[in-house]
C-alpha cells in the first residue's frame, strides 16, 4: 500500500463514490449495525478452497522436515506473488515457467544433496541393498504426500526406483526417485480429492506451522481424530499441542508481518537533510521492535486486542529509547519500557508503524488513514488515480509555514476528492503528533496540531463502521475505540482466514467470522484457534 | 465485452496459452501476421539473432543524429551521432537510424482525440503493432514481435532450446515487462528474468558439474525419465480433481512438456559458445526498496549479469530472439550523476522523463538529460561490444549476425508516440545495410496533425530479416511491407 505513492503526493480519488475492494477487502456485512455479530448468516455457500501450492516458505520448511540432517543447498525458488495481502493465496499460485523450472531444479539439487549423505538417509544399510533402499522410499513417500500411498501408487515409485537402478546404478536410481517424488503434484500441491483426516491435518499444519504435518498429527489423522464429523476433543487437543510448538510462533509472526505490512518499515527512506538522525540501520531496529511488541501481545498478553491497540509499552534499544524519549536502555539489547500513556497507545502509535506510514520528508496522514481503514476496519477503497498532483509545499510563497493537515484539507476540498478522502483523512489526522520517524511532537512547525477527527455520514453525523463510530479526539482515543470494536476483531478474523485458507472469505463466511469474533472474548489468539477448529476452515469439523 | 474494432470478444485466459504460442492457429496468424513461406536458415552461415533492447525515454533533440561535412541536417551517409548518443561512436558502421516512425497502432482506428499519448497503451502496442484487447487487464491484441518470431522459427520442431529469452533490469520489472510482451491475443508470456541467478539456472542450469554421474547426455536422459514419470502422475491426479483444480495441474503439465521439449534440443559445440560462470553477488536483486544505494547496486548487478548471460545464450544459439528490458525509472548512476528528488521539480527519474518534451529548452535541464541518456548509451555500447567480441565464421562477429533494436514506447517525454527515437545496430547477417540515417516521415507536428510512418513496417522488416517473411504484422491496415531501403 505504501509504495503506491510517495508520501508527499496527494491521493486524490476521483470517483463518484468511495467503495471498492482495494486489496481484496470488502466491507463486512452489517455495516451500521450489529449485523456482523447477528445470529443468522444466511447459510450461504462456502468458498472453494482452490488447489493450493506450497509457498516458497512452506516448501523450504517441508524439505527441512523431510530430510533432517541433510545439508540442503540454497534453493533458488521463484518468489511468491502476494495477492490479497498474503503470499500464500491460491489466486496467486498459477503455475508459470519460472515456477515449474525452479521446482524441477530444486528437486534435483535436493536429491543430489540427499544421496550424497547415505548414512543420514539409510542408517546402517546400503543403497545397494534392494530392501534397504525400498524401505527408505516406502517410508519417505507417505511423508512426501502427507498421506499413505495406495499400494498401486507405492509400487509405481518402487518400480521406477528399480528400473533406474538397473539402468544406471543404485545411487542414481535413488536420486531419480527422490526427484520424482519432489516434483509430484501430491507434493508440490495440496490436492484434496477427498476431505479426510489427512487433508485436515495438512490444512492445519500449513496454516499454523507453515510446515507439513508431523508424525503425531498424521497419527491423529490415521485414528480418525481429525476427520469431518470426528472427535472434537481430539481436534482441540491437536490444536493446543500445535499452538505450543515453536513452529506456530513463526507462522503467527509471518501472519502479522503480512497483515500489518511490517516489511514496509524496512523500505522507509528519509531525506537526510531533514532527518539527520536517520540512517540505514534504523529501519531494521524499528521493525524488530514492532515485531517483538506484536509477538509479546499475542503470546504473553493472550492475543488481547485491547492490549495490542492500547498498551503504552515498547521494546527499545538505546537508539530507539532516544527516539521515544525514554531512558533505561543501553546498547543493542532490547528492553521493555513504559511510555507516556498520554502520548502512546499500542501498535498504531509505535514508531515503526508511524515511520512506515510516512514519506521521505514528512508523515503521511493519507497512508495512516488508509492503513486503519483497510487493515482494521476492512473498508474496501478503490485504487488511487493514475495521476496524483504534488502536495503544496510546506512553506507557502509568502513564507508562511503550514501544517500537513492544513495543506491536505485545502487540496482535498473539491467534492470529487472528498468522496473518499472525507473517510481517509480524518483518521490519518489523528496521528498528527507523530513525525516521519515516529517521534512524538507537541507542535507541527510551531503550529498547534489538531488531531480531532470526525468521519461524516451523509447527514453530518459520525459515520459508523459496524459498531465503530468514527469520531475521536486523537490517536489515543482512536486506538481505544478501535480496541473495543467487534468490527475490528472481525476484520482481524477476516485476515486470519485469508492467511489460513489462502483465499478471501465469502459474504456468508465473513458473517460467520463475525460470530466467531463475538465469542473470542477480545482475543485474536483465541479467534485464530476458533477459526482453525471451525467448519469455516475444516469442513465438517466437530 | 465487444472490442471497439473488429467486434471480437475478450478471450478468457486459455490455460495452455501460458506456454503455447501464437501464430500456430489460423486465427491468431490472421491477426498477427500472414505468412507467405518460412525460409529455413541456411546452415552455411551463422543464424541471425534479434535482440529487442528497451529502455527509458530519450532526450529527443539530443539523440537525433547531426549533419556532417557541411550538411545542415543529417543525410543518409553524412551524419554523426547526436550528443546523447556519442558513447556509441565506435559502432557508427553498425548503426542505422530509421527516423520518422510513429506508433499509429495505439490510435487506430479513429481514436486520436481520446488517446493522444498512450501509457500503458503505448507499452502494449510497441511490439505488437496493434491496440490492446483490454487496458485494465493488460491484455494485448496480438503477439509481440519477439514471441511471434520465436514461435515461427521453432514451429516445425525446436531449433533452439528457448524460442525466446527475456531478461529485465529494475524493480518489479517482470510485471512491467509483461506489459510490453505478449504470447498472443490476450495471452501472457511465460516468464521474464530479473534475478540473474534464476536466469542462469534456467539457461545454463543443466550444465551439471562433471562429477555428478557422467556426461551431459546421460544427465539429460535421466532428467527426461524423471519428467516423463512426473507427467504421468499429473495426468493421473487430474482425473481425480474438480475442473478448476485439474485445469491448474494441466497448466503445470504443459510447462513440464515444454521443458522436456527444450531439453531435447542440444546446443551446438562451438568455440563461440562459452558457458558463463555462475553469477555471484551480495546484493538483493529482487528486493522492493526505496533505498537508493540498494537500487543502484541492484541495477548494476542485474545489468552486468543479465547482459552477460544473454550474450552467452545468443552465442551458444540457445535462443535467436532476446529481449532486454531496462527500467526507465532507475539508473545505476542516479546519485553520482547528481540527481536528487526535488531537482527540476521532480520526485524521480520517471517525472524527469515526462518533462523531456516540454522543458528541453532549459540549459540545466537539457544538460542533465543528456548526461542521463549518455549513461544509457554507454550501457548499450557495452552490450554491443560483447556481441562484437564473439567470433563467428569467416572472420565475422556476432554483431555482424545480429539485429539490435534499441527502442521504447515514448517519442517525446510525455508519451507522445510519434518521431520514435529508435535505432538499429548490427548487420543481421547481411539483412541490414547499416551505417546510415534514413528519414521515413516529415518532422512531426507537435499537435499531432502530421504523424509518421507506421512502426508496423519496421516490425515486418525485422521478421523478414529473421527469415519470416510476413506481409503484415499487427494491425493489417497500417502495414505497407518492409521499410524500403533497410535491407542489405
Amino acid at each position: 500500500m505504501f509504495a503506491r505513492h510517495a508520501a508527499v503526493t496527494l491521493v486524490v480519488v476521483l470517483v463518484a463514490g468511495c467503495s471498492g475492494t482495494s486489496g481484496g477487502s470488502a466491507p463486512i456485512p452489517g455495516t451500521g449495525g450489529a449485523g456482523a455479530t447477528g445470529s443468522n448468516c444466511g447459510g450461504g455457500e462456502s468458498g472453494h478452497e482452490g488447489l493450493r501450492r506450497l509457498s516458497a516458505r512452506e516448501y523450504r520448511n517441508t524439505i527441512a522436515a523431510l530430510f533432517p540432517g541433510v545439508a540442503i543447498p540454497t534453493l533458488e525458488l521463484a518468489p511468491d506473488i502476494s495477492v490479497q495481502g498474503f503470499d500464500n493465496q491460491s489466486a496467486g499460485q498459477q503455475p508459470s515457467e519460472a515456477i515449474v523450472d525452479a521446482f524441477i531444479g530444486a528437486a534435483r539439487s535436493i536429491a543430489l544433496a540427499a544421496v550424497s549423505e547415505p548414512r543420514i538417509l539409510l542408517g546402517d544399510c546400503s543403497v545397494d541393498d534392494r530392501d534397504c533402499r525400498q524401505r527408505y522410499v516406502a517410508a519417505l513417500a507417505p511423508r512426501v504426500f502427507r498421506r499413505p500411498l495406495d499400494p498401486s501408487e507405492a509400487s509405481l515409485y518402487l518400480d521406477f526406483l528399480e528400473t533406474q537402478v538397473r539402468r544406471y546404478d543404485a545411487v542414481v536410481g535413488l536420486r531419480m526417485t527422490l526427484e520424482a517424488l519432489l516434483v509430484a503434484p501430491e507434493f508440490l500441491y495440496r490436492p484434496e480429492p477427498a476431505l479426510d483426516g489427512y487433508a485436515m491435518a495438512t490444512r492445519l499444519s500449513y496454516a499454523l506451522w507453515q510446515s507439513p504435518p508431523d508424525a503425531e498429527l498424521l497419527q491423529a489423522a490415521a485414528e480418525g481424530k481429525l476427520s469431518p464429523g470426528g472427535d472434537a476433543p481430539g481436534l482441540l487437543a491437536a490444536l493446543e499441542r500445535m499452538m505450543r510448538d515453536p513452529r506456530a510462533r513463526g507462522a503467527v509472526a509471518d501472519f502479522h508481518r503480512q497483515w500489518l505490512q511490517l516489511d514496509h518499515i524496512l523500505t522507509a527512506q528519509r531525506d537526510p537533510q531533514l532527518f539527520p538522525e536517520y540512517d540505514a540501520s534504523l529501519p531494521p531496529r524499528l521493525r524488530q521492535s514492532t515485531a517483538a511488541f506484536i509477538d509479546q501481545m499475542f503470546w504473553d498478553a493472550g492475543g488481547d486486542l485491547t492490549a495490542l491497540l492500547t498498551s503504552p509499552v515498547a521494546l527499545v534499544d538505546a537508539r530507539l529509547a532516544s527516539l521515544y524519549g525514554v531512558t533505561g536502555a543501553s546498547g543493542d539489547a532490547f528492553l521493555q519500557v513504559q511510555l507516556n500513556p498520554a502520548e502512546r497507545s499500542g501498535l498504531l502509535t509505535q514508531a515503526g508503524i508511524m515511520a512506515a506510514l510516512s514519506g521521505t520528508q514528512e508523515e503521511s496522514p493519507i497512508h495512516r488513514g488508509l492503513f486503519v481503514l483497510e487493515h482494521f476496519l476492512c473498508e474496501g477503497l478503490p485504487p488511487p488515480p493514475m495521476v496524483v498532483p504534488t502536495l503544496a509545499p510546506r512553506t507557502s510563497a509568502e513564507g508562511m509555514s503550514t501544517t500537513v493537515r492544513a495543506r491536505i484539507e485545502s487540496s482535498h476540498s473539491p467534492p470529487a476528492c472528498q468522496s473518499c478522502h472525507a473517510r481517509i483523512d480524518p483518521i490519518g489526522f489523528a496521528f498528527g503528533h507523530y513525525d516521519a520517524l515516529g517521534r512524538y511532537r507537541a507542535t507541527d512547525g510551531g503550529a498547534t496540531i489538531d488531531t480531532r477527527g470526525l468521519v461524516k455520514d451523509e447527514d453530518g453525523s459520525a459515520m459508523v463502521f459496524g459498531d465503530f463510530r468514527a469520531e475521536f479526539d486523537d490517536a489515543i482515543d482512536l486506538s481505544r475505540k478501535l480496541a473495543k470494536s467487534q468490527r475490528v476483531l472481525t476484520c482481524v478474523g477476516e485476515h486470519l482466514f485469508r492467511f489460513a485458507a489462502g483465499r478471501l472469505a465469502t459474504e456468508s463466511e465473513r458473517c460467520e467470522l463475525g460470530k466467531l469474533a463475538a465469542q473470542s472474548e477480545g482475543s485474536t489468539k483465541r479467534l485464530f484457534v476458533q477459526l482453525l477448529s471451525s467448519h469455516l476452515f475444516l469442513p465438517g469439523a466437530p | 465485452m465487444k472490442r471497439r474494432n473488429g467486434g471480437l470478444h475478450d478471450a478468457p485466459f486459455a490455460r495452455r496459452s501460458l506456454i503455447r504460442g501464437l501464430g500456430l492457429t489460423a486465427a491468431s496468424l490472421g491477426v498477427a501476421g500472414r505468412l507467405r513461406t518460412v525460409k529455413a536458415q541456411t546452415e552455411e552461415k551463422p543464424p541471425t539473432r534479434l535482440i529487442l533492447y528497451l529502455d527509458g525515454a530519450h532526450f529527443q533533440d539530443a539523440w537525433r543524429p547531426v549533419g556532417i561535412n557541411g550538411a545542415p541536417s543529417p543525410t543518409e551517409h553524412d551524419w554523426d551521432f547526436g550528443e546523447a548518443h556519442r558513447p556509441l561512436a565506435a559502432f557508427r558502421d553498425y548503426a542505422l537510424y530509421p527516423t520518422g516512425l510513429a506508433m499509429l497502432s495505439i490510435v487506430f482506428p479513429g481514436m486520436r482525440a481520446s488517446r493522444p499519448g498512450g501509457h500503458p497503451e503505448g507499452e502494449m502496442s510497441l511490439l505488437t503493432g496493434m491496440p490492446e484487447v483490454s487496458l485494465t487487464q493488460r491484455l494485448h491484441g496480438g503477439p509481440s514481435i519477439d514471441q511471434f518470431l520465436g514461435q515461427q522459427l521453432n514451429k516445425d520442431g525446436p531449433v533452439t532450446r528457448f524460442p525466446t529469452l527475456a531478461a529485465a533490469v529494475g524493480e518489479n520489472f517482470p510485471a512491467q515487462s509483461a506489459v510490453l510482451l505478449s504470447a498472443g491475443r490476450a495471452q501472457r508470456i511465460p516468464s521474464i528474468h530479473i534475478d540473474p541467478l534464476e536466469f542462469y539456472q534456467k539457461v545454463f542450469g543443466d550444465f551439471l558439474p562433471a562429477n555428478n554421474s557422467g556426461s551431459a547426455d546421460v544427465l539429460r536422459e535421466q532428467q527426461l525419465a524423471v519428467m516423463g514419470f512426473a507427467r504421468d502422475r499429473y495426468r493421473a491426479l487430474q482425473s481425480r480433481l474438480g475442473k478448476a483444480d485439474a485445469d491448474r495441474l494441466a497448466v503445470h503439465l504443459d510447462l513440464i512438456n515444454d521443458l522436456e521439449r527444450r531439453l531435447k534440443v542440444v546446443a551446438p559445440k562451438s568455440s563461440a559458445c562459452s558457458v558463463p560462470s555462475k553469477p555471484q553477488y551480495d546484493t538483493c536483486v529482487t528486493c522492493l526498496t526505496q533505498d537508493r544505494q540498494l537500487i543502484e547496486a541492484r541495477h548494476g548487478v542485474q545489468a552486468e549479469f543479465n547482459i552477460r548471460q544473454m550474450v552467452a545464450a545468443l552465442a551458444c544459439d540457445l535462443t535467436r530472439v532476446a529481449v532486454l528490458n531496462f527500467s526507465p525509472y532507475e539508473h545505476p548512476r542516479h546519485s553520482s550523476l547528481g540527481y536528487r528528488p526535488g531537482m527540476f521539480g521532480t520526485n524521480n527519474l520517471h517525472d524527469f522523463d515526462h518533462l523531456t518534451g516540454t522543458r528541453r529548452g532549459e540549459p540545466d535541464f537539457r544538460a542533465f538529460g543528456v548526461r542521463m541518456n549518455q549513461e544509457r548509451a554507454k550501457t548499450l555500447a557495452g552490450f554491443l561490444q560483447q556481441l562484437k567480441d564473439i567470433p563467428q565464421a569467416g572472420g565475422t562477429n556476432l554483431l555482424d549476425h545480429s539485429i539490435v533494436l534499441w527502442c521504447g514506447h515514448i517519442g517525446y517525454g510525455d508519451h507522445q508516440s510519434w518521431d520514435l527515437p529508435w535505432v538499429l545496430f548490427g548487420k543481421g547477417g547481411g539483412a541490414i545495410r547499416s551505417g546510415r540515417y534514413l528519414n521515413f516521415g516529415p518532422r512531426p507536428d507537435i499537435a499531432g496533425n502530421v504523424w509518421g510512418w507506421p512502426h508496423n513496417d519496421l516490425l515486418i522488416t525485422l521478421a523478414h530479416a529473421m527469415g519470416v517473411p510476413v506481409e503484415t504484422f499487427g494491425e493489417p491496415s497500417l502495414c505497407r511491407g518492409p521499410l524500403p531501403g533497410i535491407r542489405g
